[in-house]
């Protein structure tokens, strides 16, 4: 005689463990992501290291109180202007001299702007 | 006038489901959208710029007083170099320096002097790039 098992109803799974995991997946991506984007600025190697680098044919200096292109002083909204018209004039390496109490972002500020310029080779000079 | 008690209103139980939903759907987001970060330094504020991109990095940090620190370690710059080298990883021919956006240019420059006298190939500084 066959006896035909009763079918056993199955109880639907519990939610509970998968929120669980969940959740701490959740805190773990929150607290360890970063939305910061980076950016990676290359200064180059010192000059006056003994390179064999070009000779710069033009000097801009970087002080607190502003910029100066060859001795001439110069807004920093005038910056990309005056050095394309230094790129123009064939001039294509640039000394950047850092003197004071200039600060990174400054510096990093106005590398950035010159760097856009690809065919502008740039020396950053410390002259303290 | 009788007062008669209120039945108190039973609800039926919150339906888990949607909550569920909800933490899975910021799972997803930060999932995708989120980057896992190396630990930074609390006491620096990168300096901001348009510059080509860079993961997250596990950099040497420069704090706004010239100091130099390796993931809240004090360091100099032959010692990071020295273990840098020992490591033997694959990035060590390019080092990541991120400074304090107020720290004297002056003395980042000495900072990346050091790293290329201490036998640095390449010497990058970090900064954040800003949304247009």
């Amino acid at each position: 005689m066959r006896v035909d098992r009763p079918a056993r109803k199955q109880k639907p799974i519990s939610l509970t463990p998968l929120v669980d995991v969940i959740f701490l997946l959740l805190l773990f991506f929150m607290l360890s992501s970063t939305f910061t984007t980076f950016g990676q600025l290359d200064l180059g190697a010192p000059a006056g290291s003994g390179g064999t680098g070009t000779v710069p044919e033009a000097i801009l200096v970087l002080e607190e109180t502003g910029l100066r292109l060859n001795g001439r002083e110069i807004g920093e909204d005038l910056l990309m202007k005056e050095a394309q018209s230094l790129l123009d004039r064939d001039v294509d390496s640039i000394l950047l001299l850092v003197r004071g109490a200039t600060t990174t972002q400054q510096l990093v500020a106005i590398m950035s702007r010159l760097k856009s310029l690809p065919d502008l080779k740039i020396v950053v000079a410390n002259a303290q | 006038m009788i007062r008669m008690p209120r039945k108190a209103e039973k609800r039926p139980l919150e339906s888990t489901v949607s909550l569920i939903n909800i933490v899975f759907l910021m799972l997803i987001f930060f999932l995708v959208a989120g980057q896992l970060a190396p630990p930074q330094d609390p006491e620096v504020t990168l300096s901001e710029a348009q510059a080509p991109s860079l993961p997250p990095p596990d950099a040497l940090y420069v704090r706004s007083d010239g100091s130099l620190y390796f993931r809240e370690q004090p360091v100099t710059a032959d010692a990071y170099l020295a273990e840098r080298l020992l490591q033997n990883d694959t990035g060590a021919d390019r080092i990541e320096l991120a400074a304090d956006k107020e720290l004297e240019a002056t003395q980042l420059l000495q900072h990346v002097a050091e790293l290329y006298q201490a036998g640095a190939k390449r010497v990058v500084v970090v900064t954040r790039t800003i949304s247009e």
